[in-house]
Formats: structure tokens, C-alpha cells, sequence
């Protein structure tokens, strides 16, 4: 991957956000997500039936099981979309979701845990409660689609298929929003 | 035999829980911890064939994670409660502790408010090897979600002492075999971060 296109991705993930601040739209959240694959800190743009996810996430292939000493680091901008809707008791919703986002990061994807850089396409599934007191509680699966660029040395370097994005779908996840 | 304990002392818990004990509480906790000190001992023989012993403090810090499930008794400002799971500690030991633990709500009914958490343990090292010992220090806000549900936000500071299984020769640079160690410990410091929901 060229130093271009490592910049524009960089920007896209960025810029994307900055789209939904451009538009008018200010976060109404933030929260903290958590799984054997990653954890991170997020803000959310929820627009009730959809919501836009802006993440920074420590990648945490290997570091977990003390196989690899320092995390991967990645960015994350992803769109909920609602399909399913159920009222529950105390005011609390549950919410059937699904939808596209975009992921970039120097994370690991040998099995020396060596770190490269990443891009993919991401996707995701879940079940999200939201409660009468501010809180919502998100569980779901996630995927990423992309490339992967292992850097051995400064000479030598190969792109393949970013494996772990789909080898780690079914680690599940859950997240922590709290709304403004 | 000790994940058959493990897997009783659960199946008990579980089985008080269904029946509706009064004051029983129930839940799962998660987070991660990250170590930021050890104090790490050893003794052990080089490829030599030399008997060599190292004792340094280390700051190097690495990312954890854990997870577990706790129940207990809930009375007043306090809980008591078992907690077992999974523990991540320092860069090689991957723990089943299981801890007593003992959190103290400022609020009389336990039901919303900042607490005083403690808990203190045994972990069984996921690949065998020697008992370590586990516990904990911090702070909590519980925040009522629903009449059945609550979410606790939790900081704190993990102390553990553990025996890793793997050792660098700092002469060599190579990795120690495992029948060659000696002795081995490591006190470890972490600051932890977690988040429990309460049922």
C-alpha cells in the first residue's frame, strides 16, 4: 500500500465523521466496547432507527493470550441500520441492527504477531437494549473485508487478504453506550 | 478435579439463583487491566548448565483481559460475593481465579451509587503449574437500568503473584526450557477497568 493510499484512508475514516459534524449532526453518546478481538472507546451519532459509529480501537490479536506484548491500534466508522424493533418492560427497547462501516490500522495478522497495515470493509450484526436511564447495551458479531500489509522490513513487504478479520467473526462483542 | 470443583461450586450457584434465594446476587463482569510494574524473581539453569537467579523490576507494561461471573449475598450497604472467570496477569500467565469478594455501597439499598470494591483469591493456571494468588482494590458507580438489571463502572488496582511458565536467560537471550526453571515468580501490579452487570 503506497503512502497515498495509506493517506486516504486515514482521511476517509476521519473525514467520514467529520461529514456528520458538517451536516449538523453533533454525537449524542459515547462508549466503550469490549471483546476478545478488540477494545476501544467510541462516539455515536443515534438517530433512533439508525446511528453512526466513530471508534478507536486496541487490537487485540494474540495480546490477550499472551502470545503478543503491545495491542494493534485501529480506527472504526461504521452505520447501524435498525431492522426489528420490540418494546420491553421499564421503558427498555431492544433493537435488531445491521450494517456497513470502514476499518484502517497497523494491526498484527502473521502468526509472529508482526503488525502491518489494514484496510477493510467492516460489517456487523447484533441485538442493542437501550434503557430508560441513558444506557444502551449492545451484542453482536463483526467482520472486516480487506488487506493487510506485512511488513517484514523496509524491503521487504507483501499484501494479502486481512484473515483475521474473518477468521474472528464469531468472537462476540458487546458495548457499553451511555447518552448525553 | 479443579475444574470439576469449578463446575460445582457454579452449578451450586447457579441452583440457589434459579430458586429465587432472597438478597442473592448474580452477574458477569469484564474488562482489561494493564499491568504497569513486576517484580519478577527466578532461578534457573542456563543452557550451560549454570545455575543462574535474576531478581529485577520491571515496568514494561502488557494489555489483559478478563472475565467472569460472580454470585453472592447482598445485605445492607454490603455484598459478599463469589467470583470466578478467566484472568489474563502480566505477559505469560492466563489464570481461573476464583476470588471472595466484598463491595461496600454508600447507599443503604445498594441499588444506585459510588462502592468500595475488594476481592481476593486463588487462580488456577490455565496450563497447569503452580496456585497463584489475586487481588483487588477500586471504585464503583452502580447505575439502575431496569427493576432487575444494573450496570456497575469499575476502576481499580490488581495485585497478583504468579510462577511464569516462560523465562528469558538475560545472558543469552534465549528462551528457558520449562524443565530447567528452578523457581519462578512474579508480583505483578495492574490497573483494571471493568464493567459489571448486575441481574
Amino acid at each position: 500500500m503506497t503512502a497515498c493510499a495509506k493517506t486516504y484512508l486515514l482521511m476517509l475514516t476521519v473525514l467520514l465523521p467529520a461529514v456528520n459534524l458538517y451536516a449538523g449532526e453533533r454525537p449524542t453518546g459515547w462508549g466503550t466496547t469490549f471483546s476478545g478481538k478488540a477494545t476501544g472507546v467510541y462516539a455515536v451519532i443515534d438517530r433512533g432507527e439508525s446511528a453512526s459509529y466513530f471508534s478507536i480501537l486496541l487490537d487485540l490479536r494474540g495480546t490477550i493470550a499472551g502470545k503478543a506484548r503491545n495491542p494493534g491500534i485501529k480506527t472504526l466508522y461504521n452505520i447501524e441500520y435498525c431492522f426489528r424493533r420490540w418494546n420491553l418492560a421499564d421503558g427498555a427497547v431492544a433493537r435488531f441492527f445491521a450494517g456497513p462501516g470502514l476499518s484502517i490500522g497497523y494491526v498484527s495478522d502473521t502468526d509472529d504477531y508482526r503488525k502491518g497495515y489494514m484496510a477493510a470493509l467492516y460489517g456487523n450484526m447484533g441485538l442493542r437494549f437501550s434503557f430508560a436511564s441513558n444506557v444502551a447495551i449492545k451484542l453482536y458479531l463483526s467482520g472486516e473485508f480487506g488487506f493487510h500489509m506485512d511488513m517484514k522490513n523496509s524491503y521487504d513487504t507483501s499484501m494479502s487478504i486481512y484473515k483475521a478479520g474473518l477468521k474472528d467473526i464469531l468472537y462476540p462483542e458487546i458495548s457499553i453506550t451511555y447518552r448525553f | 478435579m479443579r475444574r470439576s470443583a469449578l463446575v460445582a461450586i457454579l452449578v451450586l450457584l447457579g441452583t440457589a439463583a434459579y430458586a429465587g434465594t432472597p438478597g442473592l446476587v448474580w452477574g458477569v463482569s469484564w474488562g482489561t487491566s494493564v499491568s504497569f510494574a513486576s517484580w519478577d524473581r527466578a532461578s534457573f539453569l542456563t543452557a550451560d548448565r549454570y545455575l543462574a537467579e535474576t531478581d529485577e523490576i520491571n515496568t514494561a507494561g502488557h494489555f489483559n483481559g478478563f472475565i467472569d461471573a460472580y454470585m453472592g449475598i447482598g445485605t445492607g450497604r454490603n455484598e459478599l460475593t463469589i467470583n470466578a472467570g478467566w484472568h489474563g496477569a502480566g505477559g505469560s500467565a492466563r489464570l481461573f481465579p476464583v476470588m471472595l469478594g466484598w463491595n461496600w455501597f454508600r447507599n443503604a439499598d445498594r441499588t444506585e451509587g459510588l462502592f468500595i470494591r475488594t476481592a481476593a483469591g486463588a487462580g488456577f493456571p490455565e496450563n497447569g503449574g503452580k496456585l497463584c494468588g489475586l487481588a483487588d482494590l477500586g471504585l464503583g458507580i452502580r447505575q439502575r437500568l431496569s427493576r432487575r438489571l444494573s450496570i456497575d463502572y469499575g476502576i481499580g488496582l490488581n495485585t497478583s503473584l504468579v510462577h511464569p511458565d516462560r523465562l528469558t536467560d538475560p545472558y543469552s537471550g534465549n528462551i528457558v526450557n520449562k524443565e530447567d526453571i528452578r523457581s519462578s515468580k512474579s508480583l505483578l501490579g495492574a490497573l483494571k477497568m471493568s464493567i459489571r452487570l448486575n441481574f
